[in-house]
């Protein structure tokens, strides 16, 4: 048997082992399948042994064995070496032999003594690739011949036992298959549980199965509910309805879906983009689809992309993007600007957009077109110049500059295009060379250095200004952030590298201010630096860019400016009409020193509080002050610089304000300054003056009669002198006549009384003129007067002594003249003044006087238009010094010797206050005219006034 | 009617009074003639002179003439009276406390005034010196009845007499005196010579006391008088 034995080749046998213990049936227990058929053995071939023999390595297995006697009945198995069915292994071939005791191949083998093996008929169980695992034998105690009929069924017996085997090992091989998968299953599992991505899955309806646990704690929403439909409350309200349906549209569509979708991040209540992206799976089972889904957090992406939209848009270069089709995902507002339309996105492909020229006029084939060129040739073109016609037919030349995008792999994704509008080229080019030069001489004036440092090779690029604001002669050959650092005093050092980190982490851009000390001298200046990050593809910050300048000198200025500012405030709080400083809303932003001693508030007390507080406002005040702000439409405007109001103190007590107020605007915000004056002292002065100036009328009154003192005194002298004449000759006549004859004196006598009684009342006339004009007080009382008997009247008065003088004194009176309405006295009192004026100008100077001189005085009065009446008072006198005449209505400026120079200005007040001109005119004749108006009494009042005088 | 006679001759001497006020003109002649003296009356000046040359030498003892009056005033008259020689004495009547009138009157040639209103002592006192004055044909004799008070003497001094008073008088008198005749008031003069009003009533009490005159206007006379002394031609007047 040994030989036999050789002959099993080692790939056989380790081939059928695996099977064997794939299909667990070495060492199985007995089973009935397999009894049924060795059984089947026994009866067919009528053989007390049957035998379902497998051969392991190193024994051979009984998987049924009926008929052997002990101990091989319950071993189940014997050494190979007691094995016959290892030949039918070996060759795969059935084995029939009468009597094996009488065959050279097993005569020798142990097992003819120790089973009893006469006769052995053995048919091979071979896998349907051919590999024998065993046999089925039939053994008979007897030698015997084997028929072809025996031989036949032991086949298919064999078939059957194979048949059996083969069942059990796909079982075994399911089972074991089944294993594996739950075990990689659970391992997937345990991977996606650990991947930092959202993975998801969900059933062919949409309907989620599965979240990974990132995905649930990402949304703060346990797995179990995240199943189902939990999921989309995460979703921003903004977009959940409209998620919701596409994607349950591309799950029944079972197409592939792919979405960006606002999810709220739980840790810490952000909307952050994440991009969905999901897959149809077919599975094993074959019945319908399940799906699985990832997400990818792109917020930081996208927040990127949108920062540099925003960038591109705000260029003033028209940019656009285009897919690898060349159809446009992106255009800014620049770009709109040259074309004259708005494409729709994803749809229009720019070359399908135009109609488009070449420069010379002649049509350009769009396969021409630069962005068709710079697509298919995977190649940046720059500025081809191009005329393009807009919808609205006009034309727009420009110069495209598209560049082909690719991929990390280099395959071209789409491209992006920058158009300049040339429309006026020469004046651009001109405009560019000069904002070149512009900006250069902007840099240079303004000292501005640029400045350039990439972070990964720590490499700096600047300009030379850069060298000189930081004191260096020569560009030092090693700038560097450190260098930089090193300029910086160390009190700031750590504000600048925590800004440098914000910047180069791309959360924060400059300007940083900071003192640096320069090399050389040392002194210590201020400089800002502007910075901007650049970020590379991978959405990192590579480098940062900007400028920086020297502000020491701004710094001084705003330290001087916030020194004036206080000092300006100072002044402010000094200035002694209260100032307070309101904002839009009427809200106090600002109270003096001197509104707090007016109102009593403390400023404390006063900031922040409506202005309501300092005006009660029954009248409104504090709205019509407030509000007229919102009516200015920006324009500065005083709310009238003399609105007067009421103000409330603290104690409550009220008083009378004046308001001017002004608009200001700082920070960006309108502010009002009212400046508020206390109208008591003012009102106080006001009744003041109106007390003096009625002094002052009655005391010009008496300078008047004062200054008329002679001529009063040669006018009273006159009956005085008659009647003490004529009395005392009328006693010499009765003292030196003789008593007894009284007849002879009497006549003169009584002539000389007559003439005494006659006279003295004349002096009484006078007299009670003279006070009549002095005592009057100074109180306005105006009624409606007959103007021709007021003139006369203070011509009266006035013209006394003029005939003694030589004047001739005309008065003419226009007919029909209307009343005026005035103060009698005080019209007088300007009469009697110029009056006197005029016979002053003519006489006074009494050693000069020529008797052949005219000396005329004329007084007249007439309409002057509708509602006035106009004196006139002209006189032959020298007229007037041109130096006097421009001042003469001013007070004290007086041509009299001994004159107050207080009469014409009076004279023009009165005037002036019954609403009437005083002026002074030279006469061609010589001399000088003074006129003034005065108001003719409305009708119904004259008609009053008419109506006694009928009577 | 009572007619003052020149002691030389029988010629009725008449006082010639002038004023454009017909009752103040009226009364005075009636006081005059109630003292014995012969008036006449004028209406003004012109008219006066109108009538002056048919008068004679003799026909007017005095003028007695008021300062201001329409058409030819006071001052003027005194000029035409000077230019036609009129010797005989004119008094002219100014109104009261018109000093200064008085003194440029009285340098015009005027003998003397008086100031309205007056009373008849005063006038006819004046009047009587006028009539009495320095005259070369002696002092002037006074009609019957007509008194010459004792301290009329002393008030109408000749102008040597006036001259040595008003010698009398310290520095800061005549010069208060000097203002006083300008016209002007105590308070003017106390601001003008830097002196309290107090001290210059004083003065003025004191210059009068000296001068032996009781109101200023004798004062002023007795001063116009001293200046004609100090003149060499003051006898002639302003007679060219």
């Amino acid at each position: 048997m040994r030989g036999a034995a050789e002959d099993l080749r080692d790939a056989d046998t380790g081939r059928r082992v695996a099977a064997l213990r794939t299909a667990g049936l070495l060492d199985a227990p007995p089973e009935e399948r397999f009894d049924r058929l060795t059984r089947l053995v026994q009866g067919l071939l009528r053989v007390p042994v049957a035998l379902l023999t497998l051969l392991d390595v190193d024994r051979q297995f009984f998987l049924s064995a009926l008929g052997l006697p002990e101990p091989w009945a319950s071993l189940r198995e014997t050494p190979l070496t007691h094995s016959f069915c290892r030949s039918v292994v070996a060759t795969g071939l059935p084995l029939s032999v009468a009597d094996v005791r009488k065959d050279p191949r097993l005569r020798d083998n142990p097992a003819i003594e120790d089973l009893g093996v006469v006769a052995y008929l053995a048919e091979p169980l071979a896998l349907p690739d051919g590999c024998v695992i065993g046999a089925l034998c039939a053994i008979d105690r007897e030698a015997r011949a084997w028929t072809v009929e025996e031989r036949r069924a032991l086949a298919d017996l064999a078939g059957a036992v194979m048949a059996e085997i083969m069942a059990e090992l796909r079982l075994r091989e399911l089972e074991a298959a089944s294993a594996t998968l739950r075990d990689s299953e659970a391992r997937y599992n345990a991977l996606l549980d650990v991947s930092p991505q959202i993975v998801w899955f969900s059933d062919a309806e949409g309907h989620c199965t599965y979240v990974n646990r990132h995905y649930a704690e990402f949304v703060g929403i346990p797995a179990e509910q995240m199943t189902g439909g939990g999921w989309s409350s995460a979703v921003h309200p903004a977009d959940r309805d409209a998620v919701v349906k596409s994607w349950h549209a591309a799950a029944s569509g079972g197409k592939a879906y792919q979405a960006e979708v606002r999810m709220r991040r739980a840790s810490d209540g952000a909307y952050r983009w994440i991009l969905f992206r999901a897959a149809p799976l077919c599975a094993a089972s074959g019945d319908g689809e399940h799906w699985i889904g990832v997400g990818i957090d792109i917020d930081d992406n996208k927040r990127a992309t949108e920062t540099l939209q925003r960038l591109i848009a705000a260029l003033g270069v028209a940019v656009y993007t285009t897919d690898a089709a060349g159809r446009i995902t992106y255009y800014n507002e620049a770009a709109v600007a040259i074309w004259g339309w708005r494409p729709p996105l994803a749809d229009a492909r720019w070359v399908e957009s135009w109609r488009i020229f070449w420069p010379d006029g002649t049509p350009m084939p769009h396969e021409e077109s630069p962005m068709a060129v710079a697509l298919r040739e995977n190649r940046p073109i720059h500025g081809q110049e191009v005329v393009a016609v807009r919808p609205d037919g006009s034309r727009v030349p420009f110069n495209a500059y598209p560049t082909p995008l690719r991929d990390k792999s280099g395959v071209p994704i789409g491209a992006v295009n920058a158009l300049v509008d040339t429309t006026r080229r020469k004046d651009a080019e001109a405009a560019l060379v000069q904002s070149e030069k512009r900006l250069r001489l902007a840099l240079e004036a303004g000292q501005l250095a640029f400045w350039e440092f990439d972070l990964a090779t720590r490499r700096t690029i600047h300009g030379e200004l850069q060298d000189r604001i930081f004191g260096y002669e020569a560009p030092p050959p090693d700038w560097s952030f450190e260098k930089f650092i090193a300029h910086v005093v160390p009190e700031d050092r750590e504000t600048v590298e925590r800004r440098y980190r914000e910047m180069a982490s791309g959360r924060l851009n400059w300007p940083t201010e900071c003192r640096i000390r320069r090399a050389g001298d040392g002194e210590v200046r201020w400089i800002e630096v502007y910075g901007q990050a650049v970020y590379g593809p991978d959405g990192l910050v590579t480098r940062l860019f900007g400028v920086l300048h020297d502000i020491t000198d701004r710094k001084r200025t705003e330290a001087a400016l916030r020194e004036s500012e206080a000092r300006l405030r100072s002044i402010l709080e000094t200035v002694p009409d209260a100032m307070i400083v309101f904002d839009e809303n009427g809200i106090i932003e600002s109270f003096s020193a001197a509104a707090e001693s007016l109102f009593g508030h403390s400023a404390k007390e006063a900031i922040g509080k409506d202005l309501a507080m300092l005006l009660p406002g029954q009248d409104g005040d504090r709205n019509d002050i407030v509000l007229a702000g919102y009516d200015s439409r920006g324009e500065r405007r005083a709310i009238g610089t003399g609105r007067v109001a009421v103000g409330r103190r603290k104690d409550g007590s009220t008083f009378d304000i004046e308001i001017a107020v002004g608009e200001a605007r700082a920070d960006g915000r309108r502010l009002f300054t009212g400046f508020l004056r206390d109208l008591t002292e003012r009102q106080a002065a006001e009744v003041r003056l109106q007390e003096l100036q009625a002094q002052l009328l009655h005391v010009s009154r008496l300078s008047a009669a004062g200054e008329m003192a002679t001529a009063f005194a040669h006018e009273l002298n006159q009956p005085l002198t008659a009647i003490t004449s004529a009395i005392q000759a009328a006693q010499r006549m009765l003292a030196a006549a003789p008593p007894v004859d009284p007849r002879a004196p009497v006549g003169e006598v009584r002539d000389a009384m007559d003439l005494a009684a006659e006279q003295a009342l004349r002096a009484g006339q006078i007299v009670r003129r003279i006070r009549n004009f002095v005592a009057a007080d100074g109180d306005s009382d105006k009624r409606v007067e007959d103007l021709c008997g007021l003139i006369e009247e203070a011509g009266s008065l006035g013209l006394v002594g003029a005939r003694e003088r030589g004047v001739h004194v005309s008065v003419r009176f226009e007919p029909g003249l209307r009343p005026v309405l005035v103060d009698r006295i005080q019209i007088q009192q300007v009469l009697l003044n110029l009056i006197r004026n005029a016979l002053e100008a003519m006489t006074w100077d009494g050693d000069r006087e020529t008797p052949g001189r005219r000396r005329e005085l004329a007084v007249t009065a007439c309409s002057a238009g509708r509602d006035m009446v106009e004196v006139a008072v002209s006189d032959t006198g020298p007229g007037l010094a041109p130096e006097v005449a421009d001042r003469l209505f001013s007070s004290f400026v007086s041509t009299k010797p001994g004159g107050m120079g207080m009469g014409l200005s009076i004279c023009r007040s009165i005037i002036g206050a019954h609403g009437g001109r005083l002026w002074v005119e030279g006469n061609p004749s010589g001399g000088v005219t003074f006129r003034f108006t005065l108001p003719a009494a409305p009708p119904e009042e004259a008609a009053l006034w008419e109506s006694p005088m009928e009577t | 009617m009572t007619k003052s006679r020149d002691p030389d001759s029988d010629v009725v001497r008449t006082v010639h009074v002038i004023d454009d006020d017909d009752a103040v003109r009226r009364a005075i002649a009636m006081l005059l003639r109630s003292a014995g003296i012969s008036a006449e009356t004028h209406a003004s000046g012109q008219a006066f002179l109108e009538v002056l040359p048919a008068l004679g030498a003799d026909g007017a003892a005095c003028v007695l003439t008021d300062m201001r009056m329409p058409g030819l005033d006071g001052m003027e008259l005194l000029r035409r009276l000077q230019e036609r020689s009129f010797r005989r004495p004119v008094v002219v009547m100014t109104a009261h406390g018109d000093i200064p009138t008085a003194v440029r009157a009285m340098k015009a040639g005027a003998a003397d005034f008086v100031e309205k209103p007056f009373n008849d002592a005063a006038l006819l006192a004046t009047i009587g010196a006028a009539l009495a004055g320095p005259t070369p044909s002696g002092p002037p004799e006074l009609a019957d009845g007509v008194r010459t008070p004792g301290r009329h003497a002393d008030s109408h001094p000749d102008a040597a007499e006036a001259a040595a008073r008003i010698a009398a008088l310290s520095p800061r008198e005549r010069e208060v005196l000097n203002l006083l005749m300008a016209g002007k008031a105590n308070k003017t003069i106390a601001r003008e010579l830097s002196l309290s009003p107090r001290t210059v009533e004083v003065h003025r009490a004191r210059l009068m006391a000296r001068l032996g005159t009781e109101s200023l206007a004798e004062a002023v006379r007795l001063a116009v008088r001293a200046e004609f002394a100090s003149r060499p031609d003051s006898d002639e007047g302003q007679a060219p």
